[in-house]
């Protein structure tokens, strides 16, 4: 049996369409288990509604504060609030990107010029060695479009496997085009170690994702798998996904 | 920086360079976000650690913030994410380790004034049975009977139907009506008709 659940939270809300009474009264007749859920379900509405609320702890807003400027020196507990200032940075570059999309005619093809700025750039730190190149990362090319809450299950998942410490997705060995594509997203002050990097789409712009393992500390075990989104066509910052190991 | 600047013009500033902007956003819903992580899991400091969770992953995807939806409405998303993270690392905790915790000692609560006595009492109840309400039921419950959300703004924050959130909603009432029951002394459902039978 089908029992209208949607239309039983109506009625113990007492928001119930006059349309919708007749039918729900003539389930309820044949349906004692309905009956007994509406009993039970308005005893327990009224009691979660009684519920009292609980002030935030005194220290949550320090806690926020450091726990912030900890992650971002790479020493726990340490007072300076360093995310702030690269999460106002990468909002700021994010909001002229999304500019230069918006208006491609403007200033002779912002776009493109940010495209090749980021290929020229990328060059650069080819032939300087780039020094943040990981030649561990591995590479995986996906046919899927990723939008926040994919994105959200993706570190989730790779949370997992880090805490039950399962091999890294297998792939094909670096990608190190893909791999100095990411660490243009990636503001300079974020810590952690690039794993792993998924070509793919995110909100149907071609992407790579950069998953990083972060520790509280040096020689720590990582804590936290972070996610970068980075845009393949220029580089630029597209989204960020967080989980706890 | 006005306090009585909106969410909205907040996080305008906060992605303009503005870090204060966020300290703002923090004190304006700390509560809010502790109340709802302390409800969904059920301990103060799990709570706090999901509240504090919460805050760090909103400041770092804030960037990513473009005002398709509301700020609360993000912010209860994040708040729920940092929540379902928290239960997640519950589960994969070895057994060893939460018979551990168990053994810890743990101050005495103080004691309610007569006053209060039955509404500490039943409110220590309702609390302990909320737990027992299963997950999926349990957050769409909170969000709409404890942080009083509408429905629809709930299922904009959970990226579900209306019709799932009501659902949700009158299921997760009903488990948290009946385990009341239960832990007063009422019959079950199976047992009552047991009874009838015989």
């Amino acid at each position: 049996m089908n029992h209208p659940y949607e239309q039983l939270a109506d009625l113990v809300d007492g928001t119930l369409d006059e349309g919708d009474l007749a039918g729900v009264q003539t389930h309820l007749s044949t349906c004692a288990s309905c009956r007994e859920d509406v009993a039970h379900g308005t005893v327990g509405r009224e009691a979660a509604r009684s519920l009292p609320q609980s002030p935030a702890p005194a220290d949550l807003h320090h806690r926020v504060v450091t726990a912030a400027g900890g992650r971002a020196n790479g020493v726990p507990g340490r007072g300076v609030p360093q995310w702030y200032r690269w999460a106002g940075v990468a909002a700021a570059a994010a909001v002229v990107v999304a500019i230069a999309i918006a208006l491609p005619n403007v200033g002779g093809g912002g776009k493109q010029r940010a495209a090749e700025d980021a290929a020229a750039s990328a060059e650069v730190q080819a032939t300087e060695g780039g020094a943040r190149a990981n030649d561990d990362v591995a590479f995986a090319v996906e046919d899927k479009n990723y939008d926040e809450k994919a994105l959200q299950q993706l570190v989730s998942s790779s949370a997992d496997a880090a805490s039950s410490e399962q091999a890294p997705l297998a792939g094909a060995r670096t990608d190190p085009a893909a791999v100095r594509c990411v660490e243009r997203a990636v503001p300079d002050e974020a810590t952690g170690r690039l794993s792993r990097v998924i070509q793919a789409r995110f909100q149907r712009r071609a992407a790579y994702i950069g998953l990083y393992l972060e520790s509280p500390g040096a020689g720590q075990r990582p804590d936290l798998v972070a996610a970068w989104v980075a845009a393949r066509d220029d580089c630029s910052f597209l989204s960020a996904a967080f989980a706890k190991i | 920086m006005d306090a009585s600047d909106t969410d909205e013009a907040l996080v305008r500033r906060f992605q303009e360079g503005s870090a204060d902007a966020f300290e703002v956003l923090v004190k304006r819903h700390g509560t809010r976000v502790y109340n709802l992580c302390f409800r969904i899991l059920g301990d103060p400091e799990e709570a706090a650690d999901a509240s504090q969770d919460a805050f760090l992953s909103a400041l770092r995807k804030l960037n990513t913030f473009r005002g398709d939806a509301a700020f609360t409405t993000w912010l209860h998303r994040v708040t729920v994410n940092a929540c379902y993270d928290s239960l997640r690392r519950k589960r994969r905790r070895p057994l060893l380790q939460i018979v551990r915790d168990e053994d810890d000692e743990r101050p005495e609560p103080s004691l309610p004034s007569p006053d209060h006595a039955d509404e500490v009492v039943f409110s220590v109840d309702v609390e302990r049975a909320l737990m027992e309400v299963p997950e999926e039921f349990r957050v769409v419950l909170v969000l709409a009977d404890v942080q009083d959300l509408p429905y629809d703004e709930i299922a904009r924050v959970l990226e579900i139907p209306v019709g799932t959130v009501k659902s949700r909603v009158f299921r997760g009432r009903a488990a948290l009506g009946r385990t009341l029951g239960a832990a007063r002394g009422e019959p079950s459902r199976a047992s009552r008709a047991s009874e009838e039978e015989a």
